[in-house]
């Protein structure tokens, strides 16, 4: 996983098991091309995936954005490359799951496959309009694995519909947002990505957040609180504050990395990661599918045995 | 779609929410169903059959801005599943509390 080359070139080892975390300590290295002025000198870029065996879908996602991101802002020197798996199986995998087609390159008929069952690929969405529909296929996909309720529908739904909006409200991302699901097990994994300008450069717009986000990890900390929020209007930021009470609520798993920090969330655990770097902001929510989940514990509005409502 | 399809009763006005789809989400497309509405009296009937999926977010947008307006009408929300009324209680009672 080491990273070794000469100044003009950056070569990135993907280890085996291209997961959340191998990953985001691999991308770490190109931190000084993410974050560098855009008028500095493109670098040459090495992906060598030909030891990868197992990719997860938010590990696609995660390296996707990353290497879109370099292509956009203009940082990757022509013949930069990727080093395909030796596996064919797990070339396909990533054909099958947009990585290669997201990068613009194209798919050879030959490796066209039917639509795979339990994921989706790596779906990019341009603007907050698209995102019900991107979301409704996240779930879909999710159906195709477990026997889902419309309240876990409509929670899922939720989850995924609130951080891409936060996406085109504050992130300003140079790739828009990416997102991805995998079911496995009975685990239901969703990631969501933006390469913009992160958690903590949004609240420091606002004066009282300043002392409260002295750096990346207590900014994340502060975004899951309830009506926190950049807009002036206290009664809103309540978007990231449902996902993290849903997954709290499940005992899930939820993971955000933003610029130089992270919090990992393991039911009521909240564990800063402090070594860490990820150019933008990235959500990844893991739920149980053995376990409720309920917005309506979240929202604990109490009468649900109606359907209508006044006021 | 984003133009409103607002019909005649004889208490007021509806309009069926599943005309911009099952799942209803963003405060872009909130705003402009609260703006159609705000201004028009006495009442207006949300009917929410077809909808399966509403984000906070559009709830605030819509039910709770309207809720915390000094000038609006009377709002009924119909045949909405268990959980798009729980969002929609909870961004009423959040602008409201």
């Amino acid at each position: 996983m080491a990273s070794h080359g000469t100044d003009a070139e950056i070569r990135l080892e993907i280890p085996a098991n291209a997961n959340f975390s191998g990953l985001t300590r691999v991308l770490a290295q190109l931190k000084p091309l993410l974050v560098s002025p855009e008028n500095d000198e493109p670098r040459l870029v090495v992906v060598d995936m030909r030891d990868v065996e197992r990719c997860s879908a938010t590990g696609i996602t995660i390296l996707a954005a990353a290497l879109e991101h370099l292509f956009v802002c203009k940082r990757l020197r022509p013949g930069s490359q990727i080093l395909v798996p030796q596996r064919s199986d797990v070339t396909q995998f990533l054909w099958r799951m947009n990585f290669f087609a997201e990068l613009g390159v194209n798919m050879p008929s030959r490796q066209e496959r039917a639509r795979p069952h339990g994921f989706r690929p790596v779906t990019h969405v341009a603007n907050d309009a698209e995102s019900p529909a991107v979301t409704r296929g996240l779930v879909e996909a999710v159906e195709e694995s477990y026997e889902i309720d419309p309240i876990t529908s409509g929670a899922l739904k939720s989850c995924v519909n609130e951080v891409v909006e936060n996406v085109f409200y504050h992130a300003r991302s140079p790739v828009d947002a990416l997102v991805s699901v995998q079911t496995e097990d009975r685990k239901v994994e969703l990631a969501i990505v933006d390469t913009g300008r992160g958690i903590r450069t949004s609240l420091l717009d606002v004066p009282e957040y300043r002392a409260k986000a002295p750096d990346d990890c207590s900014a994340i900390r502060l975004a899951l609180k309830k009506n926190v929020t950049t807009t002036g209007d206290d009664r809103r930021g309540i978007g990231l504050w449902v996902v993290y009470e849903l997954v709290r609520r499940n005992e899930g798993q939820m993971l955000v990395l933003s610029n130089d920090g992270g919090v990992e969330i393991t039911g009521e655990q909240l564990v800063d990661i402090e070594e860490c770097f990820w150019p933008g902001t990235l959500v990844a929510v893991e739920f149980d599918m053995a376990q409720p989940i309920d917005i309506r514990e979240v929202y604990a509005s109490g009468e649900f045995d109606d359907d209508s409502f006044d006021f | 779609m984003t133009t409103v399809s607002i019909s005649r009763t004889d208490s007021g006005y509806s309009l069926s929410l599943a005309d911009w789809g099952p799942d209803l989400s963003g405060r872009t497309l909130g705003a402009i169903i609260r703006e159609e509405v705000v201004d028009l009296a006495p009442e207006v009937l949300f009917d929410c059959a077809g909808v399966e999926s509403m984000s906070p977010s559009f709830a605030d947008e819509v039910f709770g801005k309207l809720a915390s307006s000094d000038k609006r009408p009377h709002i009924n929300v119909v045949n909405a599943n268990p959980a798009v009324l729980s969002a929609i209680r909870f961004a009423v009672a959040e602008r409201t509390r």
